[in-house]
């Protein structure tokens, strides 16, 4: 190479680098307090503003939202522990799904330690439940915080709310006939162990409340701020969301769905198979499920990660929102409990893992290369 | 010792013989000139400090246990199925035992054992963990290889301080030119790699990658702009066309150094790339002439030009008979250096696509894939289908990874076929849904979703790149 050539690949090279320093930002950003509506102002949405919008308009409301559901059934849980009627245990039972159905939504936070919370460990050690209602321990908010996951959160109030009559061994796909069944769960909290059955309820659930408004705090801008660290995080906060995104919708289209199917069609089913089984609200938790991820997705009702999407490819952006609709449809669609529609209707539950499994796909591979979150680059360095 | 100086062997060529064995032999001559050995030294120090950085992050980052401890299945190498990672405490302990040895060969410390050792513990992880490669990894392993058959200790070491060899400021041209054929290759084929479609008039990846990174001080809002990408992707191709030779120029060699350093140090802040650019800064001082660390040092002063032209003293290096053997080693290591990243170009279709001659072939930083695979068993008797979880047995990275490359998809289903086999499933196929999106292209099917990919492979058992 002649010497002319290299000095002008040298120049050039420094030139961009300085040139491009240089530049003035471009006006092309939106400010985060101000989320833009029209559609122009939507076609120029900027990384930063779809992360702000996301923090202030979907990540906060939700955890609200899981902290005052949670709250509710702690009240109504007091309630049935000093007045146990069949209107109020239905008050509980309501309370309960609400805040299940709330935590749905709010897994998708990233970097939200829920494993450590303590709230969604499935499934629940029933040993470690009785255990915790033997003898005369006050449930005292001490006693409460040194009890493990499987003895606390939302599957050990579902345990202790509903009947656990169908949760027995399975056997070629039916519940296996000569075991005794549990009581169902109006006799247990009403008969003679029934208040300090019921006094732990109340102690679980205050545990829940006390546990969502810690993780709450943790990411109000006037608490641990976290939300402001996610907003301000540019491409790590949105490769941590789209792994979140990712990571938890392919659980929840395996475990939830698929699996579903195949273990009836194998006839392995067992009780610890569906999550959520003695409530029979597993359907409601799958469409929770894809609300929460497209609420995350999208920002609400605001501005999100599809709206960025869409100054990069517009086309795209049509193309997931439109696979965003067709998966929540098909899971709204979804009559009963997955483990109970998968025995006499499949067509619904396919439908849904058809529609998730293309959402998948994309996320995975068109949404993931078009945003460059890089999972190219995922535990090691690349190159 | 016999010694062969350049007399010698230009005494040889005789009239009769050919003009090619002339030619080979004034080559041969040439090669065997001693030269300062001021700058092997450095690259040694350079590369040794450098290698002890890496082994360091590689225990604080964790990475033996996510790479090497934590999965229960490897993706392997053909003809290296065999290698396995040691015991926990043995996988740490080697780790760290290579960043000692990688500052024994900094230090010139019993440097013939540390390089070797070196060489072989670094080949051996990248053995482990097929999915693991890089290609800056294969490139350490290449430069460990040479350094540790090359004397690179015999100026600036503790072993020629103690008189373990025989202090000697010189070495053979050959050796200088063999690094920096291997520096040239890597530079070169990167540069003819990024003469693509998607690189020059798409500007991808870069385009994406840069977008990625928008929020970045200073630089961020313009590297979102089409014309930064475009701007980059055609002056970062010539840049790798061009650096070597305008680096081995005396005219431009400052102004391509510092470039080489604005170049790589902002490769490094922009992209997660590890060692790589500061590997390539040190390795591009190979290219200065090889006395510059003494004119350095003087400052200024005469005596580096003095150690260049005192230049022309044959050295104790390579015996007559060692020499068909060293030419013939030289050339086999330099033709399958040219032959390897060649592969790609005499391919059909587009080896990213395909990932066949991807690797070993510095094709570095021209791919964004992102990839989608789930496996089914299915049962032809019964025309039986069902999934085959992957969760449990590969860790996240390595199921990322895989579903980029056709060749480790095709591992793992014969993995999940023995798997089958032995739970009783003998007449069992393993299929694949997998789908790729290269370089922001829409995602397309890559591997035909009917063939047993633990079995014979129909030649288009790779779908064709879009």
């Amino acid at each position: 190479m002649n010497n002319f050539v290299s000095l002008r690949l040298t120049v050039g090279l420094l030139a961009v680098v300085v040139f491009g320093g240089c530049q003035k930002r471009q006006t092309t950003k939106t400010e985060a307090g101000a989320m833009p509506s029209t559609p122009s102002a939507r076609a120029r949405v900027t990384k930063q503003v779809a992360l702000a919008a996301i923090g202030t308009n979907v990540i906060l409301p939700a955890l609200s939202a899981f902290t005052e559901r949670s709250a509710t059934l702690a009240v109504a849980a007091a309630q049935f522990r000093t007045n146990a009627t069949p209107e109020t245990l239905k008050r509980v039972r309501d309370d309960w799904s609400a805040a299940y159905l709330a935590w749905s939504e709010v897994q998708w936070i990233p970097d939200l330690p829920y494993y450590n919370l303590g709230v969604y460990l499935w499934p629940p050690r029933p040993a470690s439940i009785e255990g915790a209602l033997q003898g005369s321990t006050s449930y005292d908010a001490a006693y409460m915080e040194q009890l493990g996951a499987a003895a606390t959160g939302l599957f050990a109030l579902e345990y202790l709310l509903f009947d656990q009559t169908s949760m027995v061994r399975h056997k070629q796909g039916q519940p296996v006939l000569g075991i005794p069944r549990p009581p169902p769960a109006w006799d247990l909290l009403n008969g003679a162990d029934g208040p300090r059955r019921r006094a732990y309820l109340r102690a679980v659930a205050e545990l829940l409340t006390r546990r969502a408004r810690e993780v709450e705090d943790a990411w109000k801008p006037s608490g641990g701020n976290s939300v402001g660290k996610f907003m301000a995080g540019g491409q790590d906060s949105l490769d941590k969301l789209i792994n979140r995104l990712l990571e938890n919708s392919e659980r929840a289209l395996q475990e939830g769905l698929t699996q579903q199917i195949e273990l009836r069609e194998f006839k392995t089913f067992q009780p610890e198979d569906a999550r959520a089984m003695s409530s029979g609200s597993s359907h409601r938790a799958v469409a929770a499920v894809m609300r929460g991820v497209k609420r995350h997705y999208n920002g609400g009702d605001g501005v999100g990660v599809n709206d960025y999407l869409r100054t990069l490819d517009p086309a795209l952006a049509d193309k997931m929102q439109a696979h965003f609709e067709a998966t929540l449809k098909a899971a709204e669609a979804i009559p009963a409990a997955v483990e109970e529609t998968v025995k006499t209707n499949r067509a619904p539950v396919q439908a849904t893992i058809d529609a998730c499994r293309k959402l998948e796909i994309a996320l995975k591979t068109d949404v993931v290369s078009k945003l460059g979150v890089t999972l190219t680059f995922v535990s090691t360095d690349g190159d | 010792m016999e010694t062969e100086s350049l007399t010698f062997q230009r005494g040889c060529a005789r009239p009769h013989e050919s003009a090619v064995a002339v030619a080979g032999l004034r080559t041969w001559a040439s090669a065997n000139q001693p030269i300062p050995a001021a700058s092997l030294a450095v690259f040694r120090i350079l590369f040794g400090l450098l290698m002890a950085w890496a082994m360091v992050r590689v225990l604080v980052k964790g990475w033996v246990d996510t790479v090497f401890l934590a999965p229960a299945f490897h993706f392997s190498y053909p003809g290296f199925e065999w290698v396995r990672p040691l015991p926990a405490g043995l996988m740490h302990a080697l780790v760290a035992g290579l960043a000692v040895c990688a500052l024994g060969v900094a230090a010139g410390f019993f440097y013939r054992a540390c390089a070797v050792l070196f060489f072989l513990g670094f080949a051996y992880l990248e053995l482990i963990e097929r999915a693991n490669y890089l290609n800056h990894y294969w490139l350490v392993t290449l430069l460990a290889g040479l350094m540790a058959v090359l004397p690179l200790h015999r100026e600036w070491s503790w072993d020629a301080a103690q008189g373990r060899v025989s202090w000697d400021a010189f070495a053979l041209a050959w050796m200088l030119w063999l690094l920096r054929f291997q520096i040239g290759v890597v530079y070169v084929f990167a540069g003819l790699a990024k003469l693509n479609a998607d690189w020059l008039f798409r500007a991808e990846p870069l385009r994406t990658w840069l977008a990625a990174r928008a929020e970045v001080s200073l630089l961020g809002p313009t590297l979102g702009e089409p014309w930064m990408a475009f701007a980059m992707s055609w002056t970062g191709a010539a840049y790798d066309l061009g650096i070597v030779f305008a680096l081995l120029s005396a005219r431009t060699r400052p102004l391509a150094y510092a470039t080489v350093v604005v170049f790589h140090v902002a490769t490094a802040l922009l992209f997660p790339i590890g060692l790589f650019p500061w590997l390539m800064i040190a390795a591009t001082t190979l290219c200065f002439p090889p006395a510059w660390p003494k004119r350095v040092l003087s400052l200024g002063s005469r005596r580096g030009e003095e150690a260049d032209s005192a230049a022309v003293q044959p050295i104790p290096l390579l015996t007559s008979a060692a020499t068909p053997w060293v030419v013939a080693a030289i050339t086999l290591y330099c033709a399958v250096q040219i032959a390897l990243p060649l592969r790609p170009f005499l391919a059909s279709e587009n080896s990213a696509w395909t990932g066949q001659g991807f690797n070993f072939s510095w094709r570095v930083m021209i791919a964004e894939r992102s990839g989608y695979v789930e496996f089914f068993a299915f049962e032809p008797a019964t025309q039986r289908r069902w999934r085959l979880p992957t969760r449990g047995v590969l860790m996240p990275w390595q199921e990322r990874l895989m579903a980029q490359e056709p060749e480790l998809i095709r591992q793992f289903a014969k993995y999940l076929a023995k798997g089958l086999r032995q739970a009783g499933h003998a007449g069992v196929e393993v299929r694949a849904d997998a789908f790729l999106a290269l370089n922001g292209h829409p995602h397309q099917r890559l591997l035909r979703s009917d063939v047993n990919l633990a079995g014979p492979l129909p030649a288009d058992w790779i779908r064709p790149a879009p």
